[in-house]
C-alpha cells in the first residue's frame, strides 16, 4: 500500500511540476488538473484507487508552493514522499473534514522547509 | 511570528492530537515527533519570508467569501451527489474556477472553498453549513495573508480551519 501510494504521489508531484514548468499552468490550473483526472482514473483501475487518487490530490496541493520554496524536480519528489507519507500515517486523522489533504501538504511542505534549514546547517557547520 | 499563524496551526494540532488518541507503535510515536520538529523548524524558517500585502476593500474581502462560498457549494454537490467523487469535483471546480475567476483575481479563494466542499456528508452533512465554512475560508483567505506563504496546502489548511470551526460552533466537535 505505502509503496503504491509512493509511486502515484511522486508521479502526481513531478506531472504537476512540469505542468507548471513546461507548460507554463498557473498553481490552481496544475493542482486542478492533477486531482481531476487522479479522481477519474484511479479509482476505476485500482481496488484502493479512491485513496491513491486522495494522496495524488494531497500531492497536488504540495505542487502549489511557489518557485522559491521547491525548484527543482528533486525537490518536489521529496516534499511528494513527505506528503504520501504524512496522508497515509494520518489516515485516520481528520476524517471527512475539508481541508484535510491541504493541511497534511502544508505539514509536508513545512517539513521539507525544516529538513532543508537542517541539512544546509549541518552543511555549513561541518565547512567551518 | 504574528497570531495569525496560531489560526493556521488548528489543523495540525487537530491531526496530532487525533492521532496520539490511537495506539501507536513506538516507531510511529517517534516519527510523529520528528515529523513535528521539522514542521516547527519549517515554521521558524518561513516566517521570515512571509509578507502581507496592502490592505483589501470591503468589496474585495466579500468577493472572496462569496466566490469561496460558490466553490464549496459547487464541489459539496458534484463530490456528494454525483458520480464524480470528491477529488474529480474539486480538480473539476478548481479548473472552472483558473478558467473563469482568474482575470477577476478570485481563482484562489475559490479554490481554497473548493477544499471545503470536500468534506464529507457525515461531517458536515447540510448545504447550509458548507455554505458558511466557504464563507468563512474566503474571509480567512484575506484576513491570514502573507501567513504560509508560498507553502502549497495554505488554501486547504484555511479550509481546514473554517469547516472545524463551523463544526465547533454547530456543536458537532472534532471527533
Amino acid at each position: 500500500m505505502l509503496v503504491a501510494s509512493m509511486i502515484s504521489g511522486v508521479t502526481a508531484g513531478l506531472a504537476g511540476f512540469a505542468a507548471r514548468k513546461v507548460l507554463n499552468f498557473t498553481s490552481v490550473q496544475a493542482s486542478a488538473a492533477i486531482a481531476l483526472i487522479a479522481g477519474l482514473v484511479l479509482p476505476r483501475l485500482f481496488n484502493d484507487g479512491s485513496f491513491l487518487a486522495a494522496v495524488c490530490t494531497c500531492v497536488s496541493y504540495a505542487v502549489m508552493s511557489s518557485e522559491e520554496v521547491i525548484h527543482t524536480p528533486l525537490q518536489m519528489a521529496a516534499v511528494s514522499c513527505l506528503c504520501t507519507g504524512i496522508a497515509v500515517f494520518g489516515r485516520d486523522a481528520l476524517v471527512g473534514v475539508g481541508g484535510r489533504l491541504g493541511s497534511m501538504a502544508a505539514m509536508a511542505v513545512l517539513a521539507f522547509l525544516g529538513l532543508r534549514f537542517f541539512i544546509r546547517r549541518s552543511w555549513h557547520s561541518s565547512k567551518k | 511570528m504574528d497570531w495569525r499563524w496560531l489560526i493556521m496551526l488548528i489543523p495540525a494540532a487537530v491531526y496530532t492530537a487525533q492521532l496520539l488518541c490511537q495506539p501507536l507503535s513506538g516507531g510511529l510515536v517517534v516519527g510523529l515527533g520528528l515529523l513535528l520538529l521539522l514542521v516547527l523548524a519549517g515554521l521558524v524558517h518561513n516566517s521570515t519570508r512571509g509578507h502581507r500585502t496592502d490592505p483589501c476593500s470591503l468589496a474585495t474581502v466579500l468577493w472572496s467569501a462569496v466566490s469561496a462560498a460558490g466553490g464549496a457549494l459547487a464541489t459539496y454537490i458534484l463530490g456528494n451527489y454525483t458520480f464524480l467523487g470528491s477529488a474529480a469535483a474539486s480538480g473539476l471546480v478548481g479548473l472552472a474556477a483558473a478558467q473563469l475567476l482568474c482575470k477577476y483575481d478570485l481563482d484562489l479563494p475559490a479554490y481554497a472553498g473548493v477544499f471545503v466542499g470536500m468534506s464529507s456528508v457525515v461531517v458536515v452533512p447540510s448545504l447550509v453549513m458548507v455554505g458558511i465554512a466557504g464563507f468563512m475560508t474566503g474571509l480567512l483567505y484575506r484576513l491570514v495573508d502573507g501567513v504560509f506563504d508560498g507553502v502549497g496546502g495554505r488554501l486547504g489548511t484555511m479550509a481546514a480551519v473554517s469547516v472545524l470551526i463551523t463544526l465547533l460552533l454547530t456543536g458537532r466537535g472534532w471527533g
